[in-house]
């Protein structure tokens, strides 16, 4: 046998080998991903409350909040891990992404007898409270772990989550949502409020 | 599918009651197999979630016909209560425990997402038994009274439309 036939068969052995230990990995050392039910636990009511919130306005948005952390330290180009860390995995060493699809709900919020009217004989005031964020909405099923690259602790995602209702909250003030909440309350009173009389509709 | 993002809807929605609502998320994760060095060992958790519900009536679907005025009475036709805004605020959603032993990996922030969905699902499946639509009804009538005897009417008849 010369050099080269062993050299190839060496190759093959070689692949063989390794195409055991990929299998072995895969199918009965590797987590592989499953459908979990949760256990059936009953729901509790914690508490009631009676409010009075009329909503005008609901803006519906989908923001990315990303943290991303880098290998640091130098190159050791004997190291086979700093290898995988350039080549492979970008200097990339934990990522976690977000993507939230929420909702803001403007509107007023009247409870506890937070309006007026008046009225003379030709005209009728009504004041109400001024137009409001009254709910900004997301729940896991708005949530989508798009990228998850190693440990994260809840602490971590719990603060992404912060600051995806403080983009979804930022985002819905620059659309000046304000005016157009204004607008939809006049004309959802105006529908109520039948009446001959002339409507006037004060927000403070 | 997700076409809904980025809208603006006009809404006319009256919201009168709040719930809050708990529900203990448990999973129980023991599959394990003596040939599979991976899956040998348990993995638990409790996750706390928490949701507010509020339901109320759609004040955008009365129509012009479903209000009539008779002298100092008004009659008002008012629609079915419905569930207006529902959401669970991480705030308030933490793990009570986790347990993972053996070879087996801890649970990632997606497989908690995945349980958290799930309770999300159970809680707006259970929902209709806690009550909160009658007791939406009967706050929207109260307010839609008081509302309209601000404004001078003496008689305010409420018509209801059954809850489906």
């Amino acid at each position: 046998m010369n050099d080269y036939q062993r050299l190839v068969k060496n190759i093959i052995g070689l692949a063989i080998i390794a195409g055991v230990i990929i299998v072995v990995y895969i199918f009965f050392i590797k987590e592989g991903e499953k459908d979990l039910v949760i256990d059936d636990t009953p729901i509790h009511v914690e508490s009631i409350k009676t409010i009075a919130e009329i909503s005008t306005i609901s803006y519906k948005d989908e923001v990315v909040v990303d943290t991303i952390e880098y290998y640091d330290g130098n190159f050791d180009m004997y190291n086979p891990m700093d290898w995988k860390n350039i080549v492979y995995d970008r200097k990339v060493k934990r990522r976690l992404t977000l993507i939230f699809r929420g909702e803001v709900n403007y509107g007023m919020d009247l409870s506890d007898g937070n309006y007026s009217v008046r009225q003379n004989e030709d005209t009728l005031w009504m004041k109400v409270p001024a137009p409001e964020i009254l709910d900004i909405i997301i729940s896991p099923n708005m949530t989508e772990v798009f990228e998850e690259k190693g440990d994260w602790a809840d602490g971590t995602r719990k603060k992404l989550e912060g600051i995806g209702i403080s983009k979804l909250k930022k985002n819905a003030e620059a659309m000046g949502l304000e005016k157009k909440s204004l607008e939809n309350a006049e004309r959802l009173f105006d529908k109520l409020i039948q009446t001959d009389k002339k409507l006037i509709i004060s927000f403070e | 599918m997700h076409e809904n993002v980025y809208e603006i809807r006009d809404i006319g929605e009256l919201s009168t009651s709040e719930y809050t609502i708990g529900k203990m998320v448990k999973v129980d994760d023991a599959d394990s197999s003596w040939y599979w060095i991976g899956k040998y060992g348990d993995r638990k958790i409790l996750i706390n979630t928490k949701a507010k519900v509020k339901a109320g009536v759609d004040l955008s679907k009365i129509k012009e016909d479903d209000i009539t005025v008779k002298g100092n009475s008004i009659t008002i036709k008012l629609p079915p209560a419905e569930i207006t805004s529902f959401s669970m605020d991480p705030k308030y959603t933490y793990t009570e425990m986790e347990s993972v032993n053996g070879f087996r990996d801890k649970f990632t922030q997606k497989e908690k997402n995945t349980f958290m969905r799930q309770g999300e699902d159970a809680i707006r499946d259970e929902l209709k038994n806690v009550g909160i639509l009658q007791d939406a009804e009967k706050n929207a009538e109260e307010f839609i009274k008081d509302f309209y005897k601000q404004l001078g009417y003496k008689r305010v008849i409420i018509k209801k439309t059954t809850i489906l």
